[in-house]
């Protein structure tokens, strides 16, 4: 990322954050906290390195109410190189067929998803614990945002609300977190701006990506524990694990769904289907395109 | 990590590096490389901001041979950037405690390592799998260098590497060198790895391994690890190793889970969990470090 980029997520950063009013944070309201003017301000946000000192970026991360895990991908983008400086990927191009590799290989519900919580690929044993059908799968892709996980959790129209029950709101809210977390260096891309318009859309999207905001309590954990009463499936536990994967394209995540109990495990064994086992590729990447 | 401390991973990270003939890099050398001065470059080790613009630290991370994944750590290190920024980490023995209870109830073989590859906690189906008894890990106990995942795999002793066969141990061992490599960087400077690397370099293999991993220059980057090899007990188990960092104010633990590549790999792991459920054993100390 470039300094002009990193001003430019600065003031999208600042423009996310809302005061005791509700309105928008000015220039005025964040430069107090970080001990600069509004004018030094406006020059940081237009890509001048002379205030990107560490003092101010440790103000600057400090005072967007940001998690501490956003907090670190901040400072990353600080650092102001392109991403293949930083990955040292330069020279070395990256199939999709090589990236969807762990994912043939893992015998348990899996996906792999990019920085924008999109889904690029999933095996189908994902797709039958998610119930996503060809129909729905078909429907997904005339959508914006259709492959997104975060979409998926709120929308009224991929029934996940239902699957979930009554623990859906926990378990949405932990989504936003994760989301925030890895979406944090790109949130003044058009892409991401076109994914959380179509997300604000949602009835309780907005509602839980402020109150994320607010809250003084975060959750800074990479796994998650999910239990609930599948309709199909009865009674599950799983833990959710993410590894990260460094692509010449920034991050991506493989997600893998591992068994807490032996009726998790036995559930699964039956989602893989040794002879019908297979992944199917998602949303668009690297390039991302808008869909309207 | 305050400057002074970056100043000194810099200067241990320097020291540690060879060049093409196999010797340490000089001052002059790297000086020559990074377009600095021998005082400059001085000036560096001992925590001056001055000379930490993004292009000497490219051409230092450039210099320094590191691996990708190293890089980006290196890169964090630069920041300033500290274990505690993000002041809303809870307490990290419970985060620990969390771990463990879901290593307990995981179906398949896993454990935790600190950024040091000391195995924190282990479930008993992992055990199993690499037919680790409870003897064994007395003897890693008392050993200095204790439950280290890099002297186990090393370790003559244990012998691993005819467990695995040397196909597949070659390939855990490079994985696990590359993971190495990566959680340990920030935490080069710090007198328990001094100590740690000490010890592991008294391992013939090891040794070998360490310096040529710094001689060429690794194009791997993946943080997961399909493995495949015959068991003496349950015939041939194939599977992928992921890793989960959980981000805590004392440093990153890695969950390392075993995922089931194939059919009869799910009923070797569920046999490995066996009557007694998957109980977790507590191994090295953590956080506070002994030795």
């Amino acid at each position: 990322m470039n300094l002009a980029e990193f001003g430019l997520l600065v003031k999208t950063l600042r423009q996310s954050n809302h005061d005791e009013y509700g309105k928008r944070w000015t220039r005025e309201s964040l430069s107090e906290k970080i001990h600069l003017t509004p004018h030094q301000l406006g020059r940081l946000e237009r890509g001048d390195r002379k205030y990107l000192d560490n003092i101010t970026l440790q103000f600057l991360a400090e005072s967007l109410n940001l998690t501490a895990l956003e907090q670190k991908e901040l400072l990353l983008a600080a650092i102001g190189l392109p991403d293949k400086e930083i990955y040292g990927l330069a020279e070395r191009e990256v199939s999709f067929s090589e990236i969807t590799d762990p994912l043939e290989k893992v015998l348990m519900p899996a996906f792999i998803m990019d920085v924008y919580a999109d889904m690029i690929a999933a095996n189908s044993a994902l797709l039958k614990l998610w119930m996503l059908t060809p129909e729905l799968l078909a429907y997904a892709e005339t959508i914006p945002a259709g492959f997104n996980v975060v979409n998926f959790m709120y929308s009224s129209q991929s029934g996940f609300k239902a699957m979930i029950g009554p623990r859906w709101r926990e378990y949405a809210l932990i989504e936003i977190y994760l989301f925030r977390r890895s979406s944090l260096r790109f949130r003044h891309t058009a892409y991401f701006q076109h994914v959380f318009q179509t997300l604000l859309k949602e009835k309780e999207f907005d509602i839980d990506w402020y109150s994320s905001h607010r809250n003084t309590t975060h959750y800074n954990f990479t796994y998650v524990d999910y239990s609930y009463v599948h309709p199909f499936y009865g009674p599950l536990s799983y833990l959710i694990t993410e590894t990260g994967i460094s692509t010449i394209k920034d991050n991506l995540y493989l997600i893998v769904y591992n068994p807490l109990d032996d009726k998790t495990a036995s559930v699964f064994k039956e989602l893989i289907e040794p002879d019908n086992f297979h992944v199917r590729k998602m949303a668009d990447w690297p390039e991302k395109i808008i869909r309207t | 990590m305050h400057l002074t401390d970056f100043g000194e991973l810099v200067k241990t990270l320097r020291q540690n590096s060879l060049d093409e003939n196999g010797n340490c890099l000089t001052r002059e050398t790297i000086c020559e490389r990074v377009h600095l001065t021998a005082h400059q470059l001085g000036r560096l080790e001992r925590g001056d901001r001055k000379y930490l613009d993004n292009q000497t630290l490219l051409l230092l991370a450039n210099s320094l041979n590191l691996t990708n994944p190293e890089r980006i750590e290196f890169l964090y290190a630069a920041l300033g950037l500290t274990d505690k920024s993000g002041s809303d980490f809870i307490d990290p023995e419970w985060q620990l405690n969390n771990l463990c209870s879901a290593l307990e109830n995981l179906q398949v073989p896993a454990y935790i390592m600190d950024v040091y590859g000391d195995l924190l906690a282990i479930n008993e189906a992992n055990l199993a799998l690499y037919q680790i008894t409870p003897d064994m890990l007395d003897y890693f106990g008392k050993l200095p260098i204790g439950h280290n995942l890099m002297h186990i795999i090393y370790s003559s002793t244990l012998g691993y590497k005819d467990f695995l066969g040397e196909q597949a141990w070659r390939e855990v061992a490079t994985m696990a060198m590359l993971f190495f490599r990566r959680s340990t960087l920030r935490y080069r400077h710090t007198d328990y790895f001094s100590f740690l690397i000490r010890e592991l370099l008294n391992e013939t293999s090891f040794d070998i391994d360490w310096y040529s991993s710094h001689r060429f220059n690794y194009q791997l980057d993946m943080t997961y690890e399909f493995i495949s090899f015959k068991h003496p007990c349950h015939g041939p188990l194939s599977y992928i190793i992921t890793e989960t960092a959980a981000a805590t104010i004392k440093g990153n633990l890695y969950l390392m889970v075993n995922n089931p590549s194939d059919i009869a790999t799910i009923s070797a792991f569920s046999e490995m969990i066996g009557e007694h459920g998957n109980k977790v054993r507590r191994l090295a100390p953590w956080p506070e470090k002994q030795f």
